[in-house]
């Protein structure tokens, strides 16, 4: 006879035990990802913070340079410099469209023979493009002088579409009056640049004496 | 048992709490701004430094040129209209050319229309050089027109004649008219 203390056959323990053991696990698990994820949190807000820190000191770092430079420009001497530009640009320009009609006067009268004579004449500079345009009245000695003034301007070249207008044939000395408009080419007027400066420097004006 | 739970629940809303009031408000606000600011900055500096290195070069080429030559361009063009000065000039021209000037005048309908033309463009940078036009007459003989002439084209300040009549005469002294426009630096 056994003591009745002693169990007398196996008595298997109830199955709800196993359960609990798996969802305690997931708990714990659930809570270490959990305080994983917020310690990386609290490191991305530390790391935000010393970051936005650094960042800050650069841009101040940056702003006083730049404000040093920016101290030292020294806007007279800018305004030298685009000043001085702008006198050579400008300058440049209106050397490269000079007139100058000495050099017309000098063509007419080597092409003009002498028993032409003009009474009038009118040359205008072109506001818009090259070039300039001759208006003129004189007196010729003859029809036959009239007609070389008219070969010679069409041989020279320069002096283009030169019309002859108002031709008038005197009775007394057969002379012949006559009206000249013309389109002088900008080659005839162009100003060549000579080497030599200026003798006098006192005065803007310096003749060629 | 219930506080295992509870305190990563109220762990994991801390996290939540710390990234969307702190976190991500800095990253997307005062540090994008700062990171935008230094960037800017970079940009200015580096222009800066090519300014720097433009200025010197600028102030190199500057000081190769003659001194004398820049008196001179000066000249060519000057800062001002100075139209008395010119008048002076011109009238010391004419008396060693020989010619006789009558009467200097400003022609202020062609000056005006300069200006204003110049003014209309709208965006257009302001040409820099502003031009007046003198209206003058002479007599003198043909030698002496050219002789003035040549002076005026080779003129230290650059002066253009822009319009010229000559009326003949029987006596070999003509009368000149003639229209001379000058500029300056504005």
């Amino acid at each position: 006879m056994l003591p009745p203390s002693i169990p007398t056959s196996f008595v298997p323990h109830p199955l709800g035990g196993a359960p609990r053991r798996a969802g305690s696990d997931l708990t714990g698990v659930f809570g270490a990802v959990i305080y994983v994820i917020l310690g990386i949190v609290i490191a991305l807000a530390v790391g935000v913070f010393f970051y936005g820190r650094i960042l800050a000191s650069t841009e101040e770092e940056k702003r006083a340079k730049l404000a040093e430079i920016e101290g030292s420009v020294d806007s007279v001497t800018i305004e030298n410099f685009v000043r001085l530009h702008d006198r050579l640009a400008s300058g440049q320009g209106l050397l490269s469209k000079h007139g100058a009609f000495s050099n017309f006067f000098a063509v007419l009268e080597r092409i003009i023979p002498s028993t032409v004579r003009f009474s009038t004449l009118h040359v205008l500079l072109n506001e818009k493009g090259g070039g300039a345009r001759l208006e003129a009245s004189g007196v010729a000695r003859n029809f036959n002088a009239l007609a070389a003034v008219s070969s010679a301007l069409a041989a020279d070249g320069r002096i283009r579409d030169a019309i002859f207008s108002g031709i008038s044939v005197s009775q007394n000395n057969g002379s012949v009056t006559f009206s000249l408009t013309a389109t002088i080419d900008q080659k005839l007027i162009e100003f060549a640049v000579s080497a030599e400066p200026a003798e006098d420097t006192n005065s803007t004006t310096t003749p060629l004496l | 048992m219930m506080s295992d739970r509870i305190i990563p629940m109220f762990a994991f809303l801390a996290a939540i709490g710390i990234f969307f009031s702190y976190i991500h408000p800095t990253w997307t606000g005062a540090i994008a701004e700062t990171r935008a600011s230094i960037v800017a900055n970079d940009e200015a500096l580096e222009a800066a430094s090519a300014y720097t290195a433009q200025q010197n070069a600028l102030a190199a080429a500057r000081n190769a040129i003659d001194p004398a030559n820049l008196e001179r361009l000066s000249i060519f063009l000057p800062d001002s209209v100075d139209n008395v000065g010119l008048i002076l000039d011109l009238n010391a021209l004419a008396s060693r050319s020989g010619i006789v000037l009558s009467n200097i005048d400003v022609a202020t309908e062609t000056s005006s229309a300069n200006t204003t033309s110049r003014a209309a463009a709208p965006g257009a940078r302001v040409d820099p050089v502003g031009s007046v036009d003198l209206t003058l007459s002479a007599v003198g003989t043909y030698s002496a027109l050219q002789t003035f002439l040549m002076g005026i084209e080779r003129s230290a300040r650059i002066l253009e004649v822009r319009d010229l009549t000559v009326r003949g005469s029987d006596t070999g002294v003509y009368g000149y008219q003639m229209k001379i426009r000058l500029f300056w630096l504005r």
